[in-house]
């Protein structure tokens, strides 16, 4: 009798947790370091149709990098490297003016 | 994670496997008066999700909880008071997959706004099975441009 009340006792006490579960803690004394932004993003808000402007979204969303190789336009390796022929070591293989907008 | 940058110190949180298609992310502000929790399940399963805080800088706060899924574009899907006197909170929710959550625990009764409204797409543009048939009708349509040309 005693060890079955012990059981109840322990399995009241320590409810299982189920491997279908995750438990996150969080000690708000305890911290790791300051949180990096990581909020880049793939082609310019007016994209590549340029239809709409996004800017404003952009902003919005903490959007503070965008890579704009494949923009189809400026500063894609085509437009600065055109010719895959030439010289990478040679400065007038490469033509920046297209990203002087 | 414009939002996580309002609490830009982070705090520990427990290790994971970014394999198993769930991931999270917590800070606090320098005031000390927010706190964010951010937590993705990718393509993990379907899980329950429990959340233990300790040493809350305040036993009166608010929690509001948003969620990204294929129904809500960061909408705030529960918003409640909590009094607890000692300093500790643990609360639990579904952690479907394909979806994002973020909680905003704070002392006061300002929360971050929700997320934009999104365009709807026409239903007739959401029926996947009607892509091959597009591309279809693409096809014929150049075949039919290109017999005129010739």
């Amino acid at each position: 009798m005693k060890i079955a009340l012990v059981l109840v006792f322990a399995i009241l006490a320590f409810p299982p947790i189920y491997p279908d579960e995750i438990v996150i803690s969080i000690d708000c004394n305890k911290t790791d370091g300051i949180i990096k932004k990581f909020a880049g993003i793939n082609c310019g808000p007016l994209g590549q149709a340029k239809g709409v402007d996004l800017t404003e979204q952009y902003k919005q969303i903490g959007i503070d990098f965008i890579r704009t190789h494949d923009f189809y336009g400026p500063t894609d390796i085509s437009s600065i490297f055109p010719n895959w022929n030439a010289s990478v070591g040679d400065e007038k293989s490469y033509n920046f003016s297209s990203s002087r907008l | 994670m414009n939002y996580m940058m309002q609490t830009p110190i982070r705090l520990k949180t427990p290790s994971f496997n970014l394999s198993d298609g769930i991931a999270y992310l917590a800070g606090i502000s320098k005031d000390r008066g927010n706190i964010s929790i951010l937590i993705a399940n990718y393509e993990g399963k379907n899980k329950g999700c429990v959340i233990k805080i300790s040493n809350l800088p305040w036993n009166k706060f608010n929690m509001a909880h948003y969620l990204i899924d294929d129904k809500h574009h960061l909408e705030i899907i529960e918003n409640t008071s909590y009094n607890n006197s000692n300093f500790k909170f643990k609360f639990s929710f579904s952690l479907k997959k394909n979806t994002v959550h973020f909680f905003r625990i704070t002392n006061s009764s300002i929360f971050p706004s929700e997320g934009l409204e999104v365009a709807k797409i026409p239903f007739i543009l959401r029926l996947r099975c009607l892509d091959s048939l597009t591309r279809l009708l693409a096809i014929l349509l150049l075949i039919i441009i290109f017999k005129k040309i010739i």
